[in-house]
């Protein structure tokens, strides 16, 4: 396991290396200049050039993301092209609030996705199998900015029994979850449907097999067999997707970010990349990564620890 | 609006509830305070939204406007506590609020409630008065300006006292004559300074090498001319942007990246306005953060904003919900430009055919709802200096423009018509590209993301060589801030029409120099006119910036469209 766990943290930072480097270059392939962006229309080209040059935005593109990629192995981000302040601190400030809707979507997709897979298995080709199927199918195809936009419109501005922008104060605890009950179920939908699908092609798979059908004949109750033995196998595929889940939501933030006006890292990144502030798109491009590469690393320790089989098979390998 | 119930001893959990749907029901409060109280108390969300609905919900508690109107039009209800808070729609973030280095309105409107000049602009107009200043008088020839400071004017955050010294440096900094030297993209506000001569703690020269007739209309009213204090730049050196100091109504607080931006009342304001404005109302002002036109519309609706800038797309549906939504002229135009670069634009005949082509009102109604007055040339009447009232208006006539196509002998021609990829410009790009077609000319539109559609040449590519632009410029309360894109110097840069000519620019150099309004009026009518006859601009509109918030709120808008965060009240 510890030979598993070396090889794996070796990739992780391999993966975030090369994405570092894609990504921070990619950026440079969209036109558009941004000190011209950043000084305004009045600035002369004289004042441009030099600019540029202090920014290091005259030197060849490979030569900007190395030096990016050697400050940031020193925990030096640089610092943001308009404001002048450090990248770092911009990112630790926008972190939290997006970890925060990721998370707790995340939490609520799994809350109702399961259970919704359940009863659909349980009960298969049954009426509440088949609604089911519809919800969960209509919940998936629903994107979240879509789904943001009903939900701020209906319980926002029409019912006005939730506030429609913002984070709210994070020193007021209700007012702060208030803040986060429409942009975390806006995210969250999509993954309910999925969540539903999957744990339910899961069960019946497992449902199917041979020791259900001795816990049956022992007279345990569907419902024990269901979440005691049935779920604890049907689910590691799930956790599996939770992880990928994970990445996604904090990619697909963004849209829930502008809608309801929050800050966070989708919004951060999404401007640096219209003013072309490329200190803050690598920054806030290398922090996705990270979040991304470790939700997954963690989902695929938590698939060692939940499924002995792989736990042998990693064990024997190495 | 009347008090909410406030028990004088304590009660249950149950009678507290009670009150609570009592205050509901009576509309002493709204949904949300009902939901935050309630789940307070213990009660589930689920629970409170089946009282909710089972009361059948207050309104807001809001005077603004409702859909259908629950607060009638006539009396406003402006409620308990209102002047605690503005909270305003800002569309951009904070980036630098410096007189020096400010990139956006949002952050000018800001530098206005935090600095001040020896001058202002009166609210509501362009008068200019007296702030800083206790007396401000020019030279006959004038090349120099001497001021005396009013006494005792604090700075923010403990910074002392505005002196002389203060103004000198803030002035020649944004002149690039300080060491270290900024970097300031409105040194030109400044280009024609010599120095700021002090010649005690109160008093000083501004001198110039050159007469600058705009540096009484712009540069000294304007954001250009604040006061800093130099104390705070040294100390706070590149921080300062992010943490302005300044003399005014109100004081910087916090900067939330992507959030908020708080200013709260200045204490120990010196009163440096009091001669033309009433004391500031609110409290606090929090500016938000909504970079979408829609989530400002359904936040303003919410009730969780109490005024802002709205889009024009919004500007209906918020109408049909009861709000007032108050339309502002601008000094901001948008054109057609017609490059006189290009060899098949630069016989005159093909622009002269574009010009009387494109259908300047249906690009009005079409792409901007009808909400924009047409331009006929570059200067606005609002300006105040420099409209030309008897500026033909062109098109469209389809026959005329094809007598002007077919004198130019060409035909089969094909041109590119560059944008930004804003929904206005786009829709305003297939207008004009059905209306060049109607005469045979085919239009290809390259609609681009704003930051390459304003990469200037020279700079990687994409601005050099386009034929037909369709854009807009801002301008500032003087004629030379419109044209000063469109001179020789422009060339290859800001004006994509490529045309200027010897006299254009001798009047352009001739209306900086000249004080008398007369004559600075008649100058720049003679340099529209002779504009107008090279048929390298079709002149589109001016836009209006459209404003809308919670009925109780009165607004301070200036004539170029910029509101007075700092001289906001209520009804």
């Amino acid at each position: 396991m510890g030979a598993y766990l070396l090889r794996r943290l070796i990739m992780t930072v391999l993966v975030i290396v090369l994405v570092m480097a894609f990504l921070g270059a990619l950026v440079h392939i969209i036109p558009g200049d941004p000190v011209t962006l950043m000084l305004g229309p009045r600035a002369t080209p004289d004042l441009i050039a030099q600019v540029r040059s202090q920014m290091e935005l005259d030197q060849p593109v490979y030569t900007q993301v190395g030096h990016f990629m050697i400050r940031a192995a020193q925990g030096d981000l640089g610092v943001d092209f308009v404001t002048d302040t450090s990248v770092m601190d911009l990112v630790i400030q926008a972190l939290p609030p997006t970890l925060t809707l990721a998370a707790l979507s995340l939490i609520l997709a799994a809350i109702f996705g399961i259970p919704l897979g359940i009863l659909s298995a349980t009960r298969p080709n049954s009426l509440l199998d088949r609604v089911t199927a519809v919800f969960s199918v209509s919940m998936i195809t629903i994107p979240p900015y879509v789904a943001g936009l009903l939900l701020l419109v209906i319980f926002a501005v029409r019912l006005k029994a939730l506030p429609s922008i913002g984070s709210g104060d994070i020193s007021d605890p209700v007012d702060y979850f208030l803040h986060l009950i429409l942009p975390v179920t806006a995210l969250a939908i999509t993954w309910i449907g999925y969540i539903a699908r999957l744990v339910r092609s899961s069960m019946l798979e497992v449902l199917n097999a041979d020791y259900i059908r001795t816990a049956r004949a022992y007279g345990l109750s569907d419902r024990r067999v269901a979440y005691k033995y049935a779920l604890r196998n049907a689910i590691i595929p799930t956790i599996a997707v939770l992880g990928v889940a994970f990445g996604s939501l904090i990619g697909v933030a963004i849209f829930v970010e502008v809608i309801f006006a929050r800050a966070g890292l989708g919004m951060l990144v999404f401007d640096a990349i219209q003013s072309r502030n490329y200190p803050l798109v690598r920054g806030g491009v290398l922090a996705i990564a990270i979040l991304f590469v470790l939700a997954n690393l963690v989902a695929d320790l938590t698939y060692q620890i939940v499924d002995p089989r792989i736990r042998v098979r990693s064990g024997s390998s190495s | 609006m009347s008090e909410e119930h406030i028990p004088a001893v304590p009660v249950t959990r149950e009678q507290q509830l009670s009150n609570l749907v009592t205050d509901l029901t009576a509309q002493r409060i709204d949904r949300r305070s009902f939901i935050t109280k309630a789940t307070a108390l213990g009660i589930t969300l689920s629970a409170a939204g089946m009282i909710l609905a089972a009361c059948g919900g207050g309104s807001s508690s809001s005077g603004g406007g409702d859909a259908g109107g629950s607060a009638a039009a006539e009396s406003v209800v402006v409620p308990d506590g209102a002047t605690k808070q503005l909270i305003y729609r800002q569309a951009y973030d904070m980036a630098q609020v410096d007189p020096a280095l400010w990139p956006t309105t949002d952050d000018g409107q800001l530098l206005d409630c935090i600095n001040e000049g020896l001058i202002s602009f009166k609210p509501g107009t362009f008068d200019v008065v007296n702030t800083l200043a206790e007396s401000f008088e020019a030279s006959d020839d004038n090349l120099e300006f001497t001021f005396v400071l009013k006494k005792g004017i604090q700075f923010h955050g403990g910074y002392g006292e505005v002196t002389a010294e203060d103004v000198k440096f803030s002035f020649e900094r944004i002149a690039g004559l300080t060491t270290p030297k900024v970097e300031s993209p409105y040194a030109g506000d400044w280009a024609a300074l010599k120095e700021v001569k002090v010649k005690d703690t109160y008093s000083g020269v501004i001198v110039m090498k050159e007469a600058f007739a705009p540096l009484l209309r712009t540069t000294l009213p304007g954001s250009s001319g604040k006061v800093v204090s130099k104390k705070a730049v040294e100390k706070l050196g590149k921080k300062y942007g992010v943490n302005p100091i300044g003399t005014g109504p109100y004081e910087f607080v916090e900067w939330k990246p992507k959030d908020h931006i708080l200013l709260k009342k200045f204490a120990d304001y010196s009163g440096a306005n009091k001669d033309y404005a009433e004391p500031a109302v609110f409290e606090e002002i929090l500016s938000k953060v909504i970079t979408e036109d829609s989530t400002a519309s359904n936040a303003l609706q919410a009730g969780d904003i109490n005024y802002g800038f709205v889009g024009v797309a919004t500007v209906q549906q918020l109408t049909d919900a009861g709000f007032k939504v108050t339309e502002q002229a601008t000094l901001n135009y948008q054109f057609l430009s017609i490059s006189v670069a290009d060899e098949t634009l630069s016989d005159i005949n093909v622009r002269k055919a574009i010009r009387e082509a494109v259908d300047v009102q249906g690009i009005i109604d079409g792409a901007y709802d009808g909400k924009a007055t047409r331009a006929n040339a570059i200067i606005p009447e609002n300006m105040g200096l420099g409209y030309w009232a008897d500026a033909p208006a062109y098109g469209p006539d389809v026959a005329k423009a094809k007598e002007y196509l077919a004198a130019s002998g060409k035909s089969d021609i094909t041109l590119t018509l560059t944008t930004t990829n804003q929904e206005t410009d786009k829709t305003t790009a297939e207008i004009i590209q059905a209306n060049l077609k109607d005469i045979g000319i085919t239009v290809e539109i390259d609609a681009q993301d704003s930051a390459a559609f304003y990469e200037i040449p020279g700079n990687g590519g994409g601005g050099k060589d386009r034929q037909l632009v369709y854009s807009g410029y801002t301008s500032l309360p003087d004629p030379s801030w419109s044209i000063v894109w469109f001179t020789k110097a422009q060339l290859g840069q800001w004006n994509w029409c490529e045309w200027t000519s010897p006299t254009f620019e001798a009047n352009y150099k001739a209306g900086l120099a000249e004080f008398d309004e007369a004559k600075r009026n008649q100058i720049y009518i003679d340099m529209q006119k002779e504009w107008d006859e090279s048929a390298s601009m079709a002149w589109i509109l001016f836009p209006n910036f459209y404003y809308s918030g919670q009925s109780y709120v009165k607004p301070s808008i200036q004539p170029n469209g910029w509101v007075a965060l700092w001289n906001f009240g209520v009804v």
